[in-house]
């Protein structure tokens, strides 16, 4: 991948504007407390960051492929990465179906506005859930409640920029960069757990190119990353495809509830 | 399941590799309080003897041998929210509660080896051997890959099994209740090499022989030797590389990533798993048996129930259920 800068790093630098209200950040400090410093983000990864959460976020119905490495990390410290290719198809309010096919194992996940059902192939068992009626309750449900989330879901909610810059520390923009073909834009942000970078198309569809998530607190500081392609916003996605298409002879068990432990929320 | 592409055209799935088979066993005593909540009456009595670990310290629950970052149970699949920027914190604060209830995670690689010698070792002839080991692997998933591929359409109860006697063919000998998880380094069982890592030690348990090196059992087959889980009854001198204590009564016991050990005077026993512990796969030779509406698997004696964890499906050892 040729990577092109268009700004230098102290351009960069000195393009980042102290941007108090574009992250959240409303609530004031009580007296007694020292301020929390305020995020620095550039204005313009803000802008961009934006623009393609309204534009993924406003579309009824889209699909979309990712082509993603993990890192898997062994006691010793050494990282072994691994791969998977997501599939999904959304449909607002209550439609995902998100297909997971990877080194490590393949999964399926139906929701129908009603339900989750989450397979794994290489067994003779799915699991399903209640689920509230749209995407953005089911999929806090899932992760606060179920203890797993489909990757990528920053992508599913209606306003993926509030989902994706909820805890936004520092924020740059990089410049423009080829991703698979595509001219994208780069950005980087620092957050306490983590480190993330998105690539977003520059049009006329703004959307992510790429995404990579450094869990920098973590040993070996694994990451995650993601290179989109076929972002499709006229799928006409039939109603059959959020139903649970399950073998015969597939028995449902339960889901094991979370739980709370003093430092896991 | 690609029927919205308007072209007609599939997304072009490849299988990447097929899923490692690692036997990995996960201990809990929250996860386990959970489940009691969670499944009712007829699980109260069946964690009735869990409350004998209650020295075992807490934390989030095991999900395999590498720390909340091993996958080879999720798959990738988002446990715990991985793989989401809005996510993150609730992802990395389960990570870091996992890390402070098994500290050996927080060791980094230089740390790790001071801290086991065995690792030490003639370390490029180790290092060689994991080249080997992890080519090896690579070939074993590939190939499995490819048996999964053709036959998860077909039945996946019977590939389930399928998967078991794969990676099993050693289990014959290991007899009794359970043959305990096995797993070492992200090694998958059933993975071959051609050459022992340079610190392994024989070991004879019923009269089969085997060797053992950082928390690995290997089984001679042929002239190359065979990951195989840790044999029930196996004494060694040296516990795997990541274990947690835990206490049955006054008795010290060692959780190491799935296998449990007690500690014996000439060193530490592989003992079969206690009520409450999960697997995430089963023993070669279970069986089920839907008791009362809902299916266990059988072995030995032992009694597991599946269910859903995050992403990934585990087995929870409970009571007889009968």
């Amino acid at each position: 991948m040729r990577i092109v800068f268009v700004v230098g790093i102290g351009a960069m630098i000195g393009g980042i504007a102290w941007s108090p209200g574009t992250v959240a950040q409303n609530a004031p400090a009580a007296a007694s407390a020292p301020p929390a410093a305020p995020p620095a983000v550039s204005q313009q990864a803000v802008r961009l960051l934006k623009q393609m959460g309204a534009y993924i976020g406003s579309a009824r119905e889209f699909t979309f492929h990712a082509d993603i490495t993990f890192d898997h990390v062994l006691p010793s410290g050494q990282k072994l990465q691994y791969e998977a290719a997501e599939v999904v198809a959304l449909q607002r309010p209550g439609g995902l179906y998100v297909e997971w096919s990877g080194d490590l194992g393949d999964r399926q996940f139906w929701y129908d506005g009603k339900s989750v059902t989450l397979y794994d192939p290489a067994t003779p068992f799915y699991a399903a859930e209640t689920a509230p009626p749209d995407i953005d309750a089911m999929l806090e449900k899932v992760v606060t409640q179920l203890d797993f989330s489909p990757p990528l879901a920053d992508f599913l909610y209606r306003d993926p920029y509030h989902a994706a810059s909820e805890n936004i520390q520092f924020g740059v923009y990089l410049g423009t960069t080829d991703v698979n073909g595509r001219r994208c834009d780069s950005l980087a942000f620092v957050e306490k757990d983590i480190d993330w970078q998105i690539w977003i198309d520059t049009g006329p569809q703004l959307t992510p190119c790429k995404l990579v998530i450094s869990y920098k607190t973590q040993p070996s500081q694994p990451q995650f990353s993601a290179v989109f392609t076929n972002w499709n916003f006229d799928p006409r996605i039939a109603d059959s495809v959020f139903t649970p298409y399950l073998p015969s002879g597939t028995e449902k068990i339960p889901f094991a509830p979370v739980v709370a432990s003093a430092s896991s929320k | 399941m690609t029927k919205w592409y308007s072209d007609g055209t599939k997304p072009g799935f490849i299988l990447l590799a097929g899923a490692v088979v690692v036997i990995c066993i996960a201990f809990s005593a929250e996860r386990a309080m959970a489940f009691r909540g969670g499944f009712g009456g007829f699980h109260g009595g069946g964690f009735g003897g869990f409350s004998r670990f209650g020295g075992f310290h807490g934390g989030a629950s095991r999900f395999g041998d590498g720390g909340f970052f091993d996958h080879s149970t999720d798959a990738g699949f988002g446990r715990g929210g991985f793989g989401s920027v809005h996510n993150s914190s609730a992802y990395t604060d389960r990570a870091s509660a996992y890390r402070q209830s098994h500290p050996e995670y927080q060791y980094n690689a230089s740390q790790f080896q001071q801290t086991h010698p065995e690792a030490r070792q003639n370390a490029s002839q180790f290092q060689q051997n994991r080249f080997n080991e992890a080519n090896t692997l690579q070939q074993n998933r590939t190939n499995e890959a490819n048996t999964l591929q053709s036959n998860r359409y077909n039945d996946a109860r019977n590939l389930q099994y399928n998967r078991q006697t794969n990676f099993n063919n050693y289990s014959n000998d290991w007899g009794g209740y359970y043959s305990g998880a096995g797993f070492g380094a992200g090694l998958a069982i059933g993975a071959t090499m051609m050459a022992l890592p340079a610190a392994a030690a024989a070991l004879s348990v019923a009269g089969n022989p085997y060797y053992y090196a950082n928390g690995i059992y290997y089984a001679p087959q042929g002239s190359q030797y065979q990951v195989v889980p840790p044999p029930q009854g196996a004494v060694v001198s040296i516990p795997p590389p990541s274990c947690s204590t835990i206490y049955q009564g006054s008795t010290r016991e060692l959780d190491c990533g799935g296998a449990f050990y007690s500690s014996v005077p000439s060193g530490y026993q592989v003992i079969p798993p206690p009520v409450g512990a999960t697997v995430t796969t089963l023993p070669s030779g279970a069986v089920d048996e839907n008791i009362k509406g809902t299916t266990y698997f059988t072995f030995g004696g032992a009694y597991y129930r599946p269910f859903y964890s995050g992403s990934s499906v585990i087995y929870e050892v409970v009571a007889n259920p009968a």
